[in-house]
């Protein structure tokens, strides 16, 4: 670890002679007590902290950057830079916020209620890719230098939820750079914060060459306690096996991306240790259950708008075959597209049932469709985990009952906006949720498409019930009653079949031994939480 | 001459336009770019915002007429990917990239004419069976898997190596090098072996076969008769022609290594301009690749001119200025 | 006679191939005398070329020496190693080939081929090499030599490049030179040229030729002995006059018939019907037998060997053995 340091000392007192790149070790020798050297497969796009509302981004600048509350491993919510968060008692659409004291940013700024204000201005601005989380947002106003008011257009008792992403800028800094908008690609210029950073996180940023390598420090003024973890190595690995490789050869000491396949080997390998625990992201299957005919089948009506072929799809789908063949173990089969972190989730829903081939191939006949059907099956291929071979899977189950499906394996590129697009008539789609509560997966998948719900309803699913239903949920601000409705929803859901639920992701991260982190069920560790033994 | 190179530059202009416009005709096919660059949250009309902001709407041929008119001017856009501007993103990865293609490149040549040579003049022995044997696995393995293979055994099982980055790297002026750095010619062992090892075994080959053709020419032979040392005959006159035609295929495979450097970068996790392209295909970031496939265009362009202007100098016959027949 | 300056003694060449081993030349033997030019004919296949291969050392394998010894001045050569053998070869032994359009290396200078040579085998300078260069190809009758020895070979034409080819076969000043068919792919205006250039500069040196052709027109007027192959094997030897007045094997006599006088062209060996055989399909006894008009039951069990038949001169020809006989 001797280079490094030399590389900080020659960073630091600037000579003209830079010395930069990923740092290794050839020797076997744990890291320095207080370095950790992390990798995963991609980089932080940007140090602008409302420009991508994206995993390894906001993963990666939540060391940097503070939000007003964020999210502990077992999914409920943690103070951040605010100590408390509330309904207003008289206006249940304003969210009162309590500020932490005595915070500070990198450049010794006082953090205060006019940095919350402008943050969430700057978070709703046009340019942002966070606006859409603050949509219902009418005003942001700091009542003292402490406490901020979140004045929505309407009641939205989960409303806080959405903050666990947006991170706290200073509006003095911000504006003395002309950074005051995220970054805007038709300016055709580069913008301040994608490169510069003052947050009031526990790491400031020593050095950044993006996609090669990120060293972060620990921040000396940082409000909280000093950290196992004092500084931060970044490495990106993009291929998986060279990853693991980096990782056994002692060249890093944490893979957040650990390989499906790897991960059992990795377990028996001396010296690394995997910790493994569920994700919040569900992988569902979505067809077209509403229009009168597919665009690919090769049948003049739509056999997903009927029942009994929806349910015999459901019969066909061999979750613990897909569990044990293609996840290795490494998936949490459920018969509901819901992660168990999430509001809404009951173990009655979880539960799943076998196989049934002999059943669903009598469905299918009942539905009018002895000898089956072919329709083309989308698919991505580098999204999820495994994404495309679950679907290989699906077309051997489906086949049996004489359903042909084509699979149509594409980027997520072009595999997303199709379905957004209504371009799709059956697909894999997964689906995570930010909110932790069943409102965020009925406002994209199930509500239909208006303006601001139902973007990613490939399902083309539509009833006026359940969407007055789940309008209410938005503003109901009796829990228990909001609870309710939620379960209804869910039970309308399940019963019509909309999504045919496969597994919840897992994830694992690999780490050598002495050193030990819990899997974060939004893939976003801490290393403030890093200990070593 | 001056002349010929001029042109030869004019049409390489030309040469890269097309590229783009083919570019431009395709990129859809790769995705759409609003899907990335937006939140899962983001509404119809927020990507139709955004979509409309960058352009996206326009006709092909007026996202590609913008695109020329500001590349003209070297203004190639903001990655939408990383958010810096894409000549500078480019420029600050190609000194890996060519580093590694350079390095490999002379890995390549050097070796590959070496092995070529040697096979060539001693056909039957053992070494050379092994040679012709090893090289035509080499030439079957894919990139990746040779990668993968060296990173196991030099990185993990000897750790002799690294096996990802480019280790430490020194600045030189706007050049990023890490060829001034011991970690940093270690971290490019690899990566050059397995980038170069598919051209070394085509040079290799091209050499052996060559060199074969011209040991049977009567000029060998009277070199031979003139009493000249085995080593004047082989490597004075006869490598010197079997190189003629190698010097070619070399050149424009110093292009291919350029181009096709990207699996290795991805493999070595290799800071270049390749690793770059294809995250930005990932990404459909339109401006870093059309910007890259541009590049690659030019440097296509340019070592097709240096070959042939090496090939001028190597084979008197084509100077044909002063070939005016004086018989 | 001048004393005997190269001498080849029963000399056996094989191809190991996989059909088994052919013998290309089966127990050749023949002097060649110092300053005296000698003339080998036979068609093609004869194994005129590979004589001289073997004689300078430079046969393709697998092609080897299986018999026999090659003398220069008494001193066995064909048993010498690969540095020993490369330092006769252009300083006592020279070479010139078939064709000059391919005997010279494109990429190279005519300059750099002769200086290369010349200091192979002379320890002198680089400046003293381009002179003596020079003077050679002002010799060999190269006009301008010295501004156009910076030229390339394709700036010569096929004559001037034979030239060339002379003189660098000759710029070490070998006792021997080897002509293989020097003329043969030269236009027929330049041809008497070239062998008259190789005679004299040869006879001006002191210098033996073995002029390797298939054409006995160019003995009749070049050579002073000739020696006729066939398949592999000596049929005749002597000097060139004897044997053309008189040729004793009837192979010699057709050869003979051959030779272009001015009023006709004659097609080569017309005269003689039949083609010369295989070496894996030879016939027992004579290798001409088949085609001979003369042929007797002898001829066809047991091999005739080269019998002297008075001065110079050999035959391999029952036809002899018998007329001997007779006249006892």
């Amino acid at each position: 670890m001797l280079k490094i340091q030399n590389t900080l000392n020659f960073a630091r007192t600037g000579r003209t002679m830079m010395l930069a790149g990923a740092a290794f070790a050839l020797t076997l020798a744990a890291a320095d007590a207080n370095t950790l050297r992390w990798a995963r497969v991609g980089d932080a796009l940007t140090f602008d902290p409302h420009s991508a509302n994206e995993g390894p981004t906001s993963t990666l600048l939540h060391h940097i950057y503070e939000t007003l509350v964020g999210r502990n491993t077992d999914g409920s919510l943690a103070a951040g830079l605010a100590t408390e968060w509330s309904i207003h008692a008289e206006d249940p659409t304003i969210w009162v916020f309590k500020l932490r004291e005595g915070v500070q940013f990198h450049d010794g700024a006082d953090f205060t209620a006019e940095d919350v204000v402008f943050s969430m201005d700057r978070a709703r601005s046009e340019t942002s890719d966070f606006k859409g989380l603050h949509s219902s947002v009418a005003e942001v106003t700091a009542v003292d230098d402490y406490t901020v008011h979140v004045k929505l257009e309407g009641a939205s008792p989960l409303y806080v939820q959405n903050l666990t992403n947006t991170f706290m800028v200073d509006k003095g800094w911000a504006e003395a750079n002309g950074v005051v908008a995220p970054q805007d690609f038709k300016a055709g210029e580069e913008n301040f914060a994608v490169r510069n950073t003052n947050g009031t996180g526990p790491y400031t940023v020593v050095s950044r060459d993006p996609e090669v390598r990120t060293v972060l420090a620990h921040f000396a003024g940082h409000w909280g306690d000093v950290p196992q973890v004092t500084e931060i190595i970044y490495t990106p690995i993009k291929e998986a096996a060279t990853r693991v490789a980096a990782l056994l050869s002692g060249e890093v000491d944490f893979v957040q991306d650990v390989p499906v396949q790897d991960i059992v080997r990795l377990e028996q390998t001396a010296g690394i240790k995997v910790t493994a625990g569920p994700e919040n992201r569900t992988i569902f299957f979505g067809y077209d259950v509403s229009s009168e005919k597919l665009i690919s089948a090769n049948v003049d009506d739509n056999p997903f708008s009927k029942p009994q072929v929806r349910e015999a799809l459901a019969l066909t789908l061999d979750r613990d075959a897909i569990q044990q063949v293609v996840m290795r173990g490494q998936s949490q089969p459920s018969g509901v597209a819901m992660p168990p972190f999430v509001n809404g989730w009951t173990e009655a829903m979880h539960v799943y049932s076998a196989p049934d081939y002999d059943k669903a191939k009598a469905l299918l006949t009942e539905a009018g469709y002895p000898d089956g059907f072919s329709v083309d099956f989308h698919c991505p291929n580098d999204r999820y985990l495994n994404d495309e071979a679950i679907c290989q899977a699906f077309v051997g189950m489906v086949g049996r009952i004489g359903v042909k499906a084509n699979l149509v394996s594409q980027s997520r590129t072009i595999h997303f906006p199709a379905i957004q697009n209504n371009e799709v008539d059956f697909y894999l789609l997964g689906w995570g949720v930010p909110t932790f509560d069943s409102a965020y997966i009925f406002d994209f998948l199930i509500h239909s498409k208006e303006d601001k719900r139902g973007g990613w309803n490939g399902s083309r699913y539509s009833n006026p019930e359940v969407d007055a239903m789940i309008k209410s949920i938005a503003t109901e601000t009796d829990l228990v009653a909001r609870n309710a409705t939620v379960a209804k929803i869910w039970e309308k859901v399940q019963e019509d079949r909309v999504l045919l639920a496969v597994h919840n992701q897992l994830l694992a991260y690999a780490v050598k031994d002495g050193i030990n982190l819990a899997a974060h069920p939004e893939n976003q560790p801490k290393m403030t939480t890093v200990t070593f033994d | 001459m001056i002349a010929y190179i001029l042109r030869r530059l004019a049409q390489s202009v030309l040469v890269m336009l097309v590229v783009a416009l083919v570019s431009f005709s395709l990129f859809r096919f790769v995705g759409d770019p609003v899907a990335t660059l937006m939140g899962q949250e983001a509404t119809v009309a927020d990507r139709e915002a955004l979509r409309e902001r960058l352009g996206l709407n326009e006709p092909v041929y007026m996202q590609f007429a913008d695109f020329a008119m500001r590349a003209v001017q070297g203004d190639f856009g903001i990655s939408y990917r990383l958010q810096q501007p894409v000549a500078e993103l480019i420029l600050s990865r190609l000194p890996a990239t060519l580093e590694l293609a350079f390095i490999s490149g002379i890995i390549a040549f050097v070796f590959g004419v070496g092995f070529g040579v040697y096979t060539a003049l001693n056909r039957t022995g053992w070494l050379s069976n092994v040679i012709m044997t090893t090289s035509l696995i080499g030439v079957s393995l894919p990139t990746f898997l040779i990668g993968i293979l060296l990173i196991w055994v030099f990185a993990v099982e000897l750790q002799w190596l690294p096996s990802f980055g480019r280790g430490e790297t020194v600045d030189v002026g706007s050049w990023r090098t890490g060829l001034l750095t011991p970690s940093g010619r270690a971290s490019l062992v690899l990566p050059a072996i397995t980038l170069g090892l598919y051209q070394m075994t085509l040079i290799m080959r091209l050499v052996r076969a060559e060199m074969l053709e011209v040991l049977r020419t009567d000029y060998i032979k009277f070199a031979r008769a003139r009493g000249l040392t085995n080593r004047a005959v082989n490597f004075g006159h006869a490598l010197k022609n079997t190189l003629v035609p190698v010097i070619t295929i070399t050149g424009l495979q110093l292009g291919s290594i350029i181009a096709f450097a990207i699996i290795t970068e991805t493999v070595f996790q290799w800071p270049g301009v390749g690793a770059l392209f294809i995250n930005s295909v990932q990404f459909v970031d339109v401006p870093v690749m059309a910007a890259y496939l541009m590049m690659i265009a030019l440097v296509f362009v340019v070592i097709n001119l240096i070959v042939d202007l090496l090939y001028y100098a190597v084979d008197p016959r084509l100077r044909v200025d002063r070939a005016v027949a004086r018989h | 006679m001048a004393e005997v300056l190269l001498s080849v003694r029963d000399l056996v060449v094989e191809f190991p191939t996989r059909r088994g081993v052919l013998t290309a030349i089966d127990h050749v033997s023949f002097d060649i005398h110092a300053g005296e030019v000698l003339g080998v004919v036979g068609e093609s296949g004869a194994g005129k070329s590979l004589t001289g291969a073997a004689i300078i050392g430079l046969l393709e394998p697998p092609g080897r020496i299986a018999g026999g010894e090659i003398l220069l001045k008494g001193k066995r050569i064909d048993n010498l190693g690969a540095e020993a053998m490369r330092r006769i070869r252009g300083k006592r032994i020279g070479m010139v080939f078939q064709d000059p359009l391919t005997s010279l290396n494109p990429l190279y200078t005519i300059a750099r081929q002769l200086i290369e040579t010349i200091r192979t085998h002379w320890d002198v300078s680089e400046k003293e090499a381009r002179e003596r260069a020079v003077a050679l190809l002002d010799r060999v009758g190269i006009p301008a030599a010295r501004r156009r020895i910076d030229e390339y070979p394709h700036h010569f034409s096929g004559g001037m490049r034979q030239r060339v080819v002379i003189a660098l076969a000759l710029a070490a000043e070998p006792e021997l030179v080897i002509a293989d068919e020097p003329t043969t792919a030269l236009d027929v205006s330049v041809q008497s040229q070239i062998i008259d250039l190789i005679k004299e500069i040869c006879a001006e040196r002191g210098a033996a030729v073995m002029l390797i052709t298939h054409d006995m027109g160019v003995i009749a007027e070049t050579a002073d002995r000739v020696a006729v192959l066939y398949a592999g094997r000596l049929v005749e030897i002597g000097p060139v006059r004897d044997v053309i007045t008189a040729a004793e094997h009837p192979y010699t006599r057709g050869l003979m018939g051959s030779i272009p006088t001015l009023t006709q062209e004659t097609d080569r060996l017309v005269q003689i019907p039949g083609a010369m055989p295989r070496l894996t399909a030879l016939p027992t006894g004579c290798a001409f037998n088949p085609r001979c008009e003369q042929v007797l039951a002898r001829c066809r069990a047991d091999r005739p060997e080269p019998k002297c038949r008075g001065g110079a001169r050999q035959v391999a020809c029952w036809l002899h053995e018998q007329k001997a006989v007779d006249h006892v």
